[in-house]
């Protein structure tokens, strides 16, 4: 996992005016025609809180009391959230904690019981559809299409899409383009749609539960694959409860317990700064009691 | 948006729709030669007689012949009937694999794509609408005319023959006599007769426009309220609602027809074409509030189901 970071980092490496060693692009208080020389990641942290307090990103999902009730089950109960933009953030909590459903409104899928959700300013709807690339735990493509359908399809749809990116990423990949996807392999199939939602220069990437079910070199590329491919300014949700496997990518993390959030925090530098990794302070929060 | 998608729909329903489409065609090919063969063998039965009378086969070919034409017909009347049912059933597939192809689409796994592109629902449900129609449209077109088609040959043969006696006779042939000796009365009103088969022609249109969108409708609705066996729910709503629209038909029909032909039973003597011109006006009504009625409901179910879409929406 350092291997991927170190991968996707080192195109924007620089040095940190502060203690001349290599540091990451995200936390970067950027003032207007500053060039970008970055922190460390020792002072990371701090200055992450920084710019956020000095420069805070563009409002992309703005959630105010969001309730939703599944009959006698309540699976978001009263949800305050705001996200800005270009943060990878990790949606984090146990199976049946909220994660999905409140993925799924966001993406259009799930009408709430109550409360608003808002992305880029906008009530959920056709319009904030195009500016949000989902990726569903399941495959949502007909099996009978060929991977080149695919393709023509979000073509078709998403003026946001980029088709020789995502070409370009099956043909790493060597994923064959003319094949159905009932021929493909489950893996390969839910590459295929990584690489179509991640290919899309959307400003809200949801992707859910995208590395379980998969094997570890699996999981490694399609972090890989969403590090690199995601578009700068976009906000990046990933819902999981495998910690471990991404909180080395996350610039913020959300807990979320029965249909609560109990924790929204940066990730950056966690560990330094908590004596803790994300995955052990997760589970001690999701702690269950004999 | 509503091109792109219709683009899409068209693609996916001809994946099984335009091969069932091509075999119903081939069907009613096969059909009008098998006609042709059952009028060739009526005609070889008739020859068989004249020659048998007049002595060019003696009886045993006679018998043999006799037996194998029997045979070729019954054979041709088997392929016949078969082809008929066959052809039925290409449009209740056809109307089968929209839905599946409408419950697949939007309320499995493939409602998570359809419900994240950027269209309104509305596009959505237009788009199945109007796809269902065109195929469902086919079908029956080919379904019913080639039911017609196929026995075509023997009408023609039938027709010609006729028009040879009537000839020979020294008599003329016309259309609307003919058209008369099938109701056999005269002083027929030939408009009313027309605006009867337009009106069934635009309820049987109603028909196949209403039974997409009611059946889209009764899906969804299984898809909204069942947590668990969603299609199993659907289906149920639509025989339920089936059974709420044919009971509710049958009464209507059976008090309008009642009373609109009471009058007959107290008319001492039958006064012929009065009576048919009077039973076609009845009928032009109810055909034409058939027509009303069909187009209120699809835009009643069209517009409950657009809502279902828009404020119900629940993806497991």
């Amino acid at each position: 996992m350092d291997e991927i970071i170190k991968e996707t980092a080192q195109a924007e490496i620089a040095e940190c005016d502060a203690c001349s060693i290599e540091a990451k692009e995200s936390c970067v208080p950027l003032e207007e025609n500053e060039s970008p020389v970055e922190p460390c990641d020792c002072c990371a942290n701090e200055e992450c809180e920084a710019q956020e307090e000095e420069k805070p990103g563009e409002t992309v999902v703005s959630v105010k009391e969001l309730f939703k009730d599944y009959g006698k089950l309540m699976a978001l109960n009263g949800v305050d959230l705001t996200l800005t933009s270009g943060k990878i953030v990790g949606l984090l909590g146990p199976n049946g904690s909220g994660k999905t459903t409140l993925i799924k409104i966001l993406s259009g899928l799930l009408t709430p019981t109550y409360g608003e959700a808002k992305i880029c300013g906008k009530e959920i709807g056709e319009e904030t559809k195009a500016v949000v690339s989902y990726l569903p735990e399941r495959p949502y493509f007909g099996s009978w299409m060929k991977v080149e359908q695919c393709l023509d399809f979000f073509g078709d749809f998403y003026a946001d899409f980029d088709r020789e990116l995502a070409e370009k990423m099956l043909i790493d990949l060597e994923i064959d383009k003319t094949k159905k996807l009932r021929t493909l392999s489950k893996g390969t199939r839910e590459k295929v749609q990584l690489i179509l939602v991640m290919s899309r220069r959307a400003k809200l990437y949801l992707l859910d539960e995208p590395i379980a079910g998969v094997d570890p070199a699996a999981r490694d590329y399609i972090l890989e694959t969403i590090i690199s491919a995601y578009n700068r300014e976009a906000t990046v949700v990933i819902s999981t409860h495998l910690i471990s496997d991404i909180e080395n990518v996350l610039d913020e993390y959300i807990f979320i317990k029965q249909g609560n959030i109990v924790e929204h925090g940066c990730a950056k530098g966690y560990e330094e700064k908590n004596g803790e990794t994300l995955d052990m302070h997760f589970r001690e929060v999701f702690k269950y009691v004999r | 948006m509503f091109g792109k998608l219709f683009k899409h729909d068209m693609k996916s329903t001809m994946r099984i729709g335009l091969p069932l489409l091509i075999a119903a065609l081939a069907l009613v090919i096969f059909g009008i030669f098998n006609s042709l063969f059952a009028s060739f063998t009526q005609d070889l039965s008739m020859k068989m007689i004249e020659w048998s009378v007049d002595g060019t086969i003696n009886e045993r070919v006679a018998v043999v012949l006799t037996i194998l034409v029997a045979l070729a017909t019954m054979i041709s009347s088997f392929f016949q009937s078969i082809g008929t049912m066959v052809l039925s059933a290409t449009y209740i597939a056809m109307v089968i694999i929209n839905l599946v192809r409408f419950y697949k689409n939007l309320i499995t796994d493939e409602g998570y794509l359809m419900f994240t592109l950027p269209v309104r629902p509305i596009e959505i449900l237009s788009s199945k609408v109007v796809n269902a129609c065109i195929w469902n449209f086919a079908a029956y077109i080919i379904a019913m005319g080639g039911a017609l088609i196929q026995t075509a040959p023997m009408y023609i043969r039938t027709a010609a023959l006729a028009i040879i006696a009537n000839k020979e006779m020294g008599l003329e042939v016309d259309l609307w006599s003919i058209i008369e000796q099938v109701f056999g009365v005269s002083g027929i009103n030939p408009m009313l007769l027309a605006l009867m088969l337009v009106l069934a022609v635009a309820v049987s249109l109603c028909i196949v426009i209403a039974t997409p969108v009611f059946m889209f409708f009764t899906i969804y609705l299984g898809g909204v309220v069942a947590k668990k066996h969603k299609l199993l729910a659907g289906a149920g709503f639509t025989i339920l609602g089936y059974e709420i629209y044919s009971i509710l038909e049958t009464i209507i029909v059976f008090f309008t027809i009642t009373c609109a032909l009471l009058p007959i039973f107290f008319i001492e003597k039958a006064p012929g074409a009065e009576i048919l011109n009077y039973v076609f006006v009845i009928i032009s009504i109810i055909l034409a509030l058939s027509v009303v009625v069909l187009i209120a409901a699809i835009a009643v179910f069209f517009i409950l189901t657009k809502w279902l879409m828009t404020k119900k929406l629940n993806l497991p």
